[in-house]
């Protein structure tokens, strides 16, 4: 064999091998890994636009139960305390998931060991439809009697905006109280405050 | 000859003791990626009821230069293992500013910790 033969019989090996590989390139349980879209570390830092993001919401989430699980009523209680989440209001300009920054906030909670959380207002009538069904689908008559909680959490989420030709100030600022229901006292209150500036001629750090 | 034996034996013992004294807040709790513009200055643990508490500080040494950086707590189980970690927090320091964090973790089993830093490319 010529070396002009053995030089086009691997070229052709070389391009079939491609042709067969065809675009989808990537390993075993992989589909698409030639594209664009990659996936980034959940918890890092997002500074793409100024406002209310995900870095937000951790470290929002991560403060307050912080400051939760300090106070007397949580790290002191002889039980783990029942408590209510109820809403947090939006008072700013933009759409921000309040909900989101409860639901990370119980999560935490939770996986302290240190409170035990009842059903949602919002998802009290789900509960009650199940009790209900429960009475007249099954053979169960009685339900116990649904507990009372110990504590509510509520809070309000605030923005302050300016902005010139420059620079764009924006501050957030979380604050949540934790409310005997029986006696209406606020026990426990606390706040995240947050600042982002964007800068026209700024490039960052 | 035996003054100077018993003078290196207590430089030794002392040296010893100076160890066991400083703790365990060594680098094998600190971990930098990229270049170490920013200094972590100090960093201590102590529990807080069930749990871990870390409080550290943050130096940036330079005069004039303005430093960004992030940085994230990994929260340790008594096996070493990752259990938990903060999300990574921002901060921007300016020249000879020192930043004082304090962070805990919300899980009981979380013995130990590790901070890692991290500050952008320039």
């Amino acid at each position: 064999m010529t070396t002009l033969t053995k030089l086009s019989l691997a070229t052709t090996l070389l391009l079939s091998s491609f042709l067969m590989s065809g675009c989808a390139t990537g390993g075993a349980g992989m589909v698409g890994a030639s594209s664009n879209v990659k996936y980034g570390d959940a918890k890092a830092a997002e500074t793409v636009t100024a406002d209310f993001g995900s870095s937000d919401l951790q470290s929002t989430a991560e403060a307050l139960t912080q400051s939760l699980l300090e106070t007397r009523y949580i790290a002191k209680a002889q039980q783990p305390p029942k408590v209510r989440l109820r809403a947090v209001n939006n008072l700013t300009y933009e759409h921000i998931d309040t909900k989101a920054i409860t639901d990370k906030i119980r999560i935490k909670l939770l996986k302290s060991g240190q409170v035990r959380f009842l059903a949602d207002t919002a998802n009290l009538n789900q509960v009650n439809a199940e009790r209900d069904l429960t009475t007249t689908a099954t053979t169960k008559t009685k339900m116990k009697a649904m507990t009372d909680s110990d504590y509510i959490i509520t809070g309000n989420v605030r923005s302050i905006k300016k902005a010139n030709d420059d620079v764009k100030d924006v501050y957030y600022n979380v604050s949540m109280e934790l409310v005997d229901p029986q006696s209406g006292e606020i026990l426990w209150a606390d706040e995240k405050e947050i600042r982002k500036v964007t800068s026209k001629s700024s490039v960052g750090w | 000859m035996l003054n100077i034996k018993h003078t290196l034996l207590n430089i030794t013992v002392g040296s010893f003791l100076l160890l066991g004294i400083s703790g365990c807040a060594g680098k094998n709790q600190e971990h930098f990626i990229g270049k170490e513009r920013v200094v972590l200055k100090e960093h201590r643990s102590f529990q807080e009821g069930k749990f871990l508490k870390v409080a550290a500080t943050f130096e940036n040494e330079d005069d004039t230069e303005v430093e960004g950086m992030v940085y994230q707590v990994e929260w340790l189980d008594s096996h070493g293992i990752v259990v938990d970690q903060t999300a990574w927090k921002p901060f921007t320091i300016i020249g000879k500013q020192q930043i004082h964090v304090v962070d805990m973790a919300n899980r009981p089993d979380v013995t130990d910790y590790r901070i890692v830093i991290s500050t952008p490319n320039k």
